[in-house]
């Protein structure tokens, strides 16, 4: 048998067997066991540790037949196919038994898993064909619809989703009513890139209604360690990368402290420069240009944290804020007592030429915003937030004050 | 070299120009700045001046405090004299003079229907400073209503006294 024969020989083979191995699994797939309608619930963790690659039926059919395939062509003497012949079985046994665990998973109602295994399985060519198989699945079962989308687009890595788009996947699961038109987004617009971990942190929270799912760690868009040390993660402990910004922890969590409005023994500057020892872009200049961004505005959110934690006022005016009150309202305020006062001081002030009654009267006012804190303190602790808002107006107007005094100084 | 100094008088003058014009697109309007560096109607009156009004307003997102006093001619009703002290950021400043000098000379509803956007419109105060206009307009109308207050007050001591000396009287 000449050699161009050979190959002809192996490719029809090959061809074959892959469309045959298709058409099985695929069979296999269009009439899946019934299952009654239950909710989104993540199994405990136990079942997250089931073993990828258990095999199944079809997956050790094709496996044995490839293997005969193997040794008829090394009989035939076609060495230049010898690795790729063997390795492509490999590839598809684990596709196969990935997609059979994904099966399986599916069909229990096992979301989380589901995005676990379809996040690890690699693009592969037989992949798009697997994939096209489970979305007629779903289709089957309108409930999963959702889900699905949710799950194509964490899978898909080249293209850059927007993530208001994953979080209307997330509303859309809820309702179950997904139009085609939206799907058909899903299919074009490919991907995440590595910015899926803080939002696929809030889709399992979001799908999960059992603690158990939400006690998974952040993971690293790096190594894909899991935040091992106590605190905000910000870097990563293991290999030093900067993450993507996550807004739901707050100034407080950054810097390890209570939410409370005083902060004794904060030592905000220590902490400040630990993390910027971290984070500082300068540590990553020679990185790539996600992580030197993830940098910027991580740093960034530091110092505003420190800044805004470091002076009372701004600390106020934030601990409101977290609460859901707007302390920052353009309203004209009309009460004779306070404003007659400030118009005293500032007077004063503007009168006072030398600096020993600048001081007298500078050391005035802070008693008075001394006064006006702990009223604030009183007014917060009790949730009294009229008060408190009416603490942090005086404490501006004396803040404002000490601003000019130190001008004049 | 006539050329030359020919260049450079034309040159001399654009560079007069121009920064006035680069400063008027860039930062305060040139009103504003007027009033700022030629403060009109600074001052005060006596408090407790039957005939004057004391209106006192802050702005608690920025902490300015603005007073503006009114005198009042109690026979016409007509405002004589406007002034004006205020702590706060330029267009605030400037928002309070341009209202003690639009109040001077009208009658005391005249001046109830000045509107703060009247204010920002002749300044020409960006968005974010609008509330320094507001601000003017509620020192206006916070003088007026003191200055009527205090004549309510006034009338009533008035009536009480004269009622006293009738009960003396009798």
């Amino acid at each position: 048998m000449t050699y161009v024969g050979g190959v002809r020989l192996y490719l029809g083979l090959w061809v074959m067997s892959s469309n045959s191995c298709a058409m099985v699994v695929s069979k296999g797939l269009v009439n899946p066991p019934s299952t009654g309608r239950e909710p989104y619930f993540v199994s405990p963790p136990g079942a997250a540790a089931r073993p990828l690659l258990a095999v199944d039926g079809y997956a050790s059919c094709s496996f044995i037949f490839l293997l005969f395939l193997h040794r008829l062509l090394f009989f035939l003497r076609c060495p230049f196919f010898f690795s790729f012949v063997f390795e492509s079985p490999c590839k598809m046994l684990n596709m196969l038994s990935v997609f059979s665990v994904l099966r399986r998973q599916f069909l229990e109602n096992n979301c989380l898993n589901v995005f676990l295994i379809m996040r690890r399985s690699k693009n592969c060519s037989l992949f798009s064909l697997l994939r096209t198989s489970l979305k007629e699945l779903v289709y089957e079962n309108t409930a999963k619809r959702g889900l699905w989308l949710s799950a194509s687009s964490l899978v898909d890595e080249d293209l850059h989703l927007h993530p208001r788009i994953l979080s209307n996947f997330c509303i859309n699961t809820r309702s179950f009513s997904i139009p085609v038109k939206r799907f058909d987004r899903a299919s074009n617009c490919r991907g995440l890139g590595h910015h899926e971990f803080p939002e696929f942190r809030g889709l399992n929270r979001f799908l999960c209604s059992s603690e158990a799912g939400s006690g998974e760690l952040p993971r690293c868009w790096n190594c894909g360690g899991a935040a091992v040390s106590p605190g905000p993660f910000l870097a990563c402990g293991l290999c030093g990368s900067v993450q993507p910004v996550d807004q739901s922890i707050d100034f407080f969590q950054i810097f390890g402290l209570e939410r409370k409005y005083e902060i004794k023994d904060g030592n905000l500057e220590g902490k400040y420069k630990d993390w910027q020892k971290k984070l500082h872009p300068d540590l990553v200049h020679s990185k790539s240009e996600k992580e030197k961004m993830f940098a910027a505005e991580q740093s960034a959110r530091v110092i505003d944290a420190y800044q805004t934690l470091s002076k009372p006022l701004l600390r106020a005016i934030y601990l409101l804020k977290l609460e859901g009150v707007h302390a920052d309202e353009e309203k004209t305020i009309t009460d004779p007592d306070l404003l007659a006062e400030m118009m005293d001081i500032r007077e004063a002030v503007e009168e006072a030429n030398d600096s020993h009654s600048l001081n007298q009267i500078q050391t005035q006012v802070e008693e008075k915003f001394e006064k006006c804190s702990r009223s604030f303190e009183q007014a917060f602790k009790m949730h009294d937030f009229d008060n408190a808002i009416a603490a942090i107006e005086r404490m501006r107007y004396h803040d404002r004050a000490l601003e000019e005094i130190t001008k004049k100084l | 070299m006539l050329r030359a100094a020919g260049w450079r008088l034309l040159r001399l003058g654009s560079e007069h120009r121009a920064p006035t014009a680069a400063v008027a697109a860039r930062g305060y309007h040139e009103r504003v700045v007027d009033h700022y560096d030629n403060p009109r109607n600074v001052g005060s009156f006596d408090k407790n001046d039957p005939t004057v009004g004391t209106g006192l307003v802050g702005a608690p997102a920025c902490g300015d405090v603005m007073k503006l006093q009114i005198k009042v001619d109690d026979a016409t009703g007509k405002i004589v004299d406007a002034c004006f002290k205020t702590f706060g950021c330029g267009s605030a400043i400037a928002s309070s003079s341009v209202a003690t000098e639009w109040v001077k000379g009208k009658h005391m509803e005249e001046v109830l229907s000045i509107k703060n956007t009247e204010i920002a419109k002749h300044l020409s105060l960006p968005p974010v400073k609008l509330h320094c206009s507001m601000l003017a307009e509620d020192a206006i109308k916070a003088a007026v209503k003191d200055y009527e207050a205090k004549k309510a007050k006034l009338a009533a001591g008035n009536a009480e006294t004269t009622q006293t000396e009738k009960v003396a009287g009798a």
